[in-house]
């Protein structure tokens, strides 16, 4: 049984080094294999990780921290109950308010270290802001490049217009 | 990087995983974004969308259309709920294009007949117009009529027509007959209260005053002063609900009867609301200078918002037959509907005063069905009556039914 009082070290991208419980950090799919394949090694060297700067893992880490009493995620229930509700729990309506850049990161780095509750939180906050906008309002809010050119916006419209005779 | 990475090495993320993190793309000028993410987490995120936004989100860029068309039906061609919700975010964006609810489709409001959806004549439901006026454009009013102009009301100028179109006095053939002599008067106006697009209309005939009216007696009713008013009051046919049926010449008449005392308080002064759709009216009669008499009708109609979730029945009866009924009208329980009220932005404040009396018109009617036959037969035998013939009648509706 992995002992749970011990501290982990993790490596952000920028190089800083950051003492984590290991439960917390073994909220991480990915550390947790990685702990459990090296086993006690593993407790004596920072853990690099390579894509995540400190900034972002240390706001990780305390959704982490915060979550760590949480039923262990099991990995296949992928389906319709998970995604049907958008509904976000309050700490972590809060915990999510913070710049799109950050909220971004936070993504693609619990996507990186296998933290499908937080990227749930993630896709979840990010849904929220899309739901109801058009897709000019979309792209305002995202500052996303309208790439079509007029043609093909035209085109695509034309789908959804009263086709003129 | 730390002296155990080569110890992590077979542990490290799949490399499809490690590449996809690399390989973000950013924004033009760098920042993170929404395209950033690469196409398995955008199509994670769509996962918690409802099909009609997953569609928007496809209209965004050529990546997020390209990622989503392969697992969503961004079309939305089965799901047509979907697809009214999502041709409603679109219509944000094109000003000219207003989304019709019925046909989930954008049509170009500013084309004529103006705020008609091109395919009205095909619609389900809600396809009949409300008359609003004879004389001018637009004579009637269709469902998505009142939601250009609830758009144009809300957005401005460039979304919708605006309620300054709908104002306007004129002095023509009010009803359903051309007439002799006299016109009527209207001054018709709009409003928006509460999101719903509300009509306004005085309509107004001055006439000389017949031979002095008798002091009635009670159960007394002066028929020869009736019969000279009656070529005029029934100009006023055809205004008002279609649910008047023939009835308002005769709640004029009633309004008439009671100049001089009589009942205390004439039911004709009553809001009178039409239990069958969402229309409320007022008859007066004043005796003026010189004679004069003047005879007035003032109705106000909600037609309703643009969310059918928030409609009324009563509001979509004015675009559905006159035969149709949603619930059955209880008239034992008084009216409370005050559209007079509403219209005045006057909401719910309590009245100092005797309370206003209110009448469903329903009951008046069926009061009065008899006196109604009556007031008929007498039209139909006074051969100088104003009205001057039925055969132009359909005529001139045909002709009138388009709006400009």
């Amino acid at each position: 049984m992995s002992d749970n009082s011990k501290k982990l070290v993790l490596q952000s991208s920028d190089g800083e080094d950051i003492v984590v419980d290991r439960d917390v950090a073994e909220r991480s799919i990915l550390i947790k294999n990685m702990v459990g394949d090296l086993g006690e090694d593993a407790m004596e060297e920072a853990i690099p990780i390579p894509n995540v700067n400190a900034a972002v893992l240390k706001k990780v880490i305390e959704w982490c921290t915060h979550h760590k009493h949480d039923p262990p995620a099991t990995n296949e229930d992928d389906s319709d109950s998970r995604k049907k509700t958008t509904d976000i729990d309050e700490w972590d309506q809060k915990f999510m308010q913070v710049d799109q850049e950050m909220l971004f990161e936070i993504i693609l780095a619990a996507n990186y270290l296998d933290i499908k509750a937080l990227l749930d939180v993630g896709c979840k906050t990010v849904a929220n802001m899309i739901k109801g906008k058009s897709p000019e309002e979309i792209r305002k809010t995202f500052n996303i490049q309208n790439d079509f050119t007029p043609e093909e916006e035209d085109q695509i419209r034309r789908e959804n217009e009263w086709a003129e005779e | 990087m730390s002296k155990l990475s080569p110890l992590f090495k077979h542990c490290f993320p799949s490399r499809e995983r490690r590449r996809v993190h690399r390989s973000r793309p950013a924004s033009g000028n760098g920042v993170l974004t929404l395209t950033s993410l690469p196409p398995e987490l955008l199509l994670c995120l769509a996962d918690f969308l409802p099909p009609s936004s997953v569609a928007s989100l496809g209209f965004t860029s050529k990546y997020c259309r390209a990622v989503l068309d392969k697992r969503h039906d961004i079309r939305l061609e089965q799901d047509p709920e979907e697809k009214a919700r999502f041709v409603q975010m679109l219509e944000r964006d094109v000003p000219h294009m207003l989304a019709c609810y019925s046909c989930k489709v954008l049509f170009n409001w500013r084309k004529k007949p103006k705020g008609v959806c091109p395919n009205h004549d095909n619609h389900r439901n809600l396809n009949h117009g409300s008359l609003w006026c004879y004389a001018h454009r637009p004579p009637f009013i269709s469902r998505e009529t009142v939601d250009a102009f609830l758009r144009g009301y809300e957005k401005g100028p460039k979304y919708g027509p605006q309620l300054a179109e709908l104002a306007h006095e004129c002095k023509g053939d009010g009803g359903w007959y051309p007439t002799k002599g006299e016109k009527i008067a209207r001054r018709l106006d709009a409003r928006v209260q509460l999101g719903k697009l509300l009509l306004h209309g005085v309509y107004t005939l001055r006439v000389a005053l017949p031979s002095p009216p008798k002091a009635f007696s009670p159960g007394y009713v002066d028929r020869s002063f009736r019969h000279t008013l009656l070529p005029e009051i029934v100009k006023f046919n055809g205004i008002g609900c279609v649910h008047l049926r023939n009835s308002l010449p005769l709640l004029l008449i009633d309004a008439v009867h009671h100049l001089e005392g009589g009942v205390q308080r004439p039911i004709c002064y009553d809001l009178i609301n039409c239990g069958y759709c969402a229309t409320d009216l007022r008859v007066r009669a004043v005796v003026g200078e010189n004679a004069c008499l003047t005879i007035e009708l003032e109705m106000w109609r909600s037609l309703g918002g643009r969310d059918p979730a928030t409609r009324l029945p009563l509001e979509d009866a004015h675009f559905q037959p006159a035969d149709i009924r949603h619930d059955p009208l209880d008239i034992s329980e008084p009216p409370s509907r005050n559209l007079e009220d509403l219209f005045n932005g006057d909401f719910g404040t309590i009245r100092e005063g005797p309370q206003n009396r209110q009448t469903w018109l329903q009951v008046w009617m069926s009061v009065y069905g008899q006196e109604g036959a009556d007031f008929w037969e007498d039209l139909v035998d006074d051969s100088d009556s104003a009205v001057t013939g039925q055969t132009r009648v359909q005529r001139r509706w045909r002709s009138q039914c388009t709006v400009q």
